[in-house]
């Protein structure tokens, strides 16, 4: 059988920035990833579901109130990913839950993890846009704010000389998006790591002191490899997935892993504008649309950040306007609706917030994931608070807020956190402050499962840094 | 070469050669100072185009996209909707969940349109479809998300580029960066950070 010192399931930000370190530091290492190896040219432009499913698994909770979404190839969610790559606060790192239980572990800070946070920031080359590179929808949201008398800041990216056409959610196909294969793949390829892919991971048995992986490979033939360390970063719907297919072998499996799931208080929302207004033309442009407004941060732990897309980022949602009251919409008003304000007078926004993650993630009797993401009247009072800084801006614009989702907001698609957390507290958090999965000797989470909550902002940079910093204590451990 | 006459070529090519040409055109355009236009190459329908509804089921669904998104025997203005679209590819896509549903959904919408309005679905005007389409909902939370499907086919090009044409979203583009609308390309906002890093 073949053995290596480290195999990693995964490799978005959580398996790779650990297989470069790893691999640095003289580790023989292995990568298995389920999702192919994608180049520019796998990248069209086209927002079809056919080439969509080519690049995103997609799970719709059990009562189908709530997508959830992952890029999947080599370089994970890095690949389809709008590029956003923010420092998480320092409030978040504080964040006590309903319990008053600290979701971070108290040795790590916000000052602790900006070591980290630059070796990233540097690692892939992440830079703040430039006033030019924030299209016409940022530049309208930053107005709004502006009339206010609030602030937008810029945001950070590692985008460079981006052609500004408006498909990073479908891969960037000029290769001006740095993913994870123009940086820490390569590298970690260099110092002699292996990634093989399409190789999808079933579940993992304990080997003495060390694992076995086992795992079906690009022909569909069932594989098994040894590794003294095993890191799972399967992402936070597959990493407990992993785990709890893996409970045959594993009895003794931490009883919250797959709990805590947190979606990074997500709410997606609209503006319409009024036609006094700049057009917004929210079709151009990078589609994380080049500002965040932390105005709001201090009040009520609530960034905002306008989006640029396609027409079915705004007509694919159940979008309403407050004053008619939750709708569903259908027919041709709908249609004649977006027609008219789509190109112009529309923009979708998403709020990021600090909540309790109080989601699920299972597997069903086939071993596939499902997961909850209740409604409760936390989270309603949490989207209201959403819904009034919301509705300021709009007031303040004579701007509309549309809400989404049928009795509420929707909540976004894109960033489960959470169910795999570290933390302080042994029972309330499967994960060591340093990722090894309590109970599980050299089982490391390095991924968004591991991030114990919200980031406040977009989450990719909180999830690398903390891979860079487990891995770090992995290799100090020796 | 001028940049209709670039894009005419293009436009028979296939997406590989048209990527690995993009390079080029892009130091073209920055010498030339022209903003880009959509190819609009992906545009076309796919082979095979669109499904037509044969059996009840389908027929009845045909009649759910017609009302989720109207085409031009339902809407007034005469414009297409999500037949047209091929929308009905999408439930009847095996690797979409409707499919296994797609009985049950037509079996549904029409006991509650008899039970409501004492027709099948698809012998009812259109604003009584449009109750039906809305009431079936709290029966079957699922359809919400098949609702969601027909418009993100329509809106999101799926099969064709009817909906994309329809709503004047240009697709498939060499960038926008050049085209003087893309950005106001000052700070048109205070900022609260020095360097982008929230404290
Ligand atoms: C459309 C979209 C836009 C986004 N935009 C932003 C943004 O602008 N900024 C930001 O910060 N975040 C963004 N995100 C979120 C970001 O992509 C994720 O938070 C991040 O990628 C998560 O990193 P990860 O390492 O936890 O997992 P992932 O990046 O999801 O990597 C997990 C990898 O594991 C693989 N895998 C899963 N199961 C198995 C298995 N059984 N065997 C083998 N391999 C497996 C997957 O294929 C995947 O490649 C976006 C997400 C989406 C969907
Ligand atoms: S907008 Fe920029 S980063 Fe996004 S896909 Fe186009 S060129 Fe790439």
């Amino acid at each position: 059988m073949e053995a290596f010192d480290f195999v990693i399931v995964g490799s978005g930000f959580g398996g790779s920035i650990p297989a470069l370190r790893l691999a640095q530091a003289g580790r023989k290492v292995l990568v298995l990833e389920q999702g192919e190896r994608l180049t520019p040219q796998d990248f069209p432009q086209d927002w079809s579901f056919r080439a969509q499913a080519r690049l995103f698994t997609t799970y719709t909770s059990k009562d189908y109130h709530v997508i959830l979404r992952y890029g999947r190839g080599l370089g994970g969610g890095s690949l389809t990913y709008a590029a956003a790559m923010l420092r998480a606060p320092s409030a978040v790192f504080e964040y006590r839950d309903r319990d008053d239980y600290r979701v971070w572990p108290a040795a790590v800070t916000r000052s602790v993890m900006d070591p980290y946070f630059a070796k990233v920031e540097e690692e892939m080359t992440i830079e703040r846009a430039s006033w030019s590179d924030v299209p016409r929808a940022g530049g309208v949201f930053a107005m709004m704010l502006d009339k206010m008398g609030k602030t937008a800041d810029r945001g950070m990216y590692p985008i460079h000389d981006c052609m500004q056409c408006g498909f990073c959610m479908c891969g960037c196909p000029f290769g001006r998006k740095k993913h994870l294969g123009h940086n820490y793949i390569p590298d970690a390829e260099q110092k002699g790591a292996q990634f093989r892919t399409e190789c999808k991971v079933h579940h993992i048995e304990k080997d003495g002191d060390g694992w076995l992986v086992r795992y079906k490979d690009v022909h569909g033939i069932a594989q098994v490899v040894h590794g003294d360390g095993l890191i799972v970063a399967a992402g936070a719907l597959e990493t407990p997935a992993v785990l709890l297919r893996s409970k045959p072998w594993l009895p003794d499996l931490h009883p919250q892993v797959g709990k805590n799931l947190n979606n990074n208080g997500d709410v997606a929302f609209l503006f319409r504008i009024p036609e006094t207004m700049p057009a917004t033309y929210p079709y151009m442009g990078r589609n994380n649309a080049g500002v965040i407004t932390y105005a709001f941060w201090e009040e009520h732990r609530i960034t905002i950040h306008p989006g640029a897309g396609p027409p079915a980022l705004v007509a694919a949602m159940d979008v309403y306007s407050e004053k008619d009251g939750p709708k569903v919409p259908l027919g041709y008003d709908f249609k004649h609706y977006v027609r008219d304000n789509y190109a112009k007078h529309l923009f979708p926004a998403l709020a990021i917030g600090l909540t309790d993650g109080e989601g699920e993630v299972t597997v069903n009797a086939d071993g596939i994931v499902e997961f909850v993401l209740p409604l409760n009247d936390r989270m309603k009072a949490y989207i209201d608070r959403v819904a009034g800084v919301g509705r300021q801006i709009a007031e303040a614009n004579g701007a509309e807020l549309l809400r989404t989702g049928g009795d509420t907001f929707e909540h976004g698609d894109a960033h489960p956190l959470g169910t795999c957390r570290i933390g302080d507290d042994d029972s309330r958090a499967p994960c060591t402050p340093d990722g090894e999965l309590r109970g599980q000797k050299n089982l490391y989470i390095t991924d968004g499962a591991a991030v114990p909550g919200g980031t406040g902002v977009n989450p990719s940079l909180t999830i690398a840094a903390n891979a860079e910093r487990i891995a770090a204590h992995i290799l100090a451990k020796g | 070469m001028d940049r209709r006459r670039f894009l005419q070529t293009m436009s028979g090519w296939s997406l590989g050669v048209l990527l690995a040409a993009m390079e080029a055109s892009d130091r073209e355009a920055k010498a030339d100072g022209v903003g880009y236009v959509s190819p609009g190459f992906l545009r076309k329908p796919l082979p095979g185009a669109c499904i037509q509804a044969q059996t009840d089921t389908e027929k009845t669904l045909a009649a759910v996209l017609d009302t989720v998104v109207p085409g031009p025997q339902t809407d007034p203005e005469g414009s297409p909707g999500a037949v047209e679209a091929c929308s009905l590819n999408v439930l009847l896509d095996s690797t979409f969940p409707f499919l296994q549903y797609a009985d049950l959904f037509a079996g549904m919408i029409d006991q509650i349109s008899n039970d409501t309005h004492g027709s099948p679905f698809i012998a009812l005007p259109y604003q009584q479809r449009i109750d039906v389409l809305v009431a079936a909902v709290d029966k079957v939370p699922l359809l919400r998300l098949a609702y969601r499907a027909i418009r993100s086919a329509f809106f999101g090009g799926a099969y064709n580029g009817i909906g994309l044409d329809y709503v004047g979203y240009p697709g498939p583009n060499l960038g926008y960066r050049s085209i003087p609308e893309f950005s106001f390309r000052k700070a048109v906002c205070q900022e609260l950070t020095a360097d982008g890093r929230m404290p």
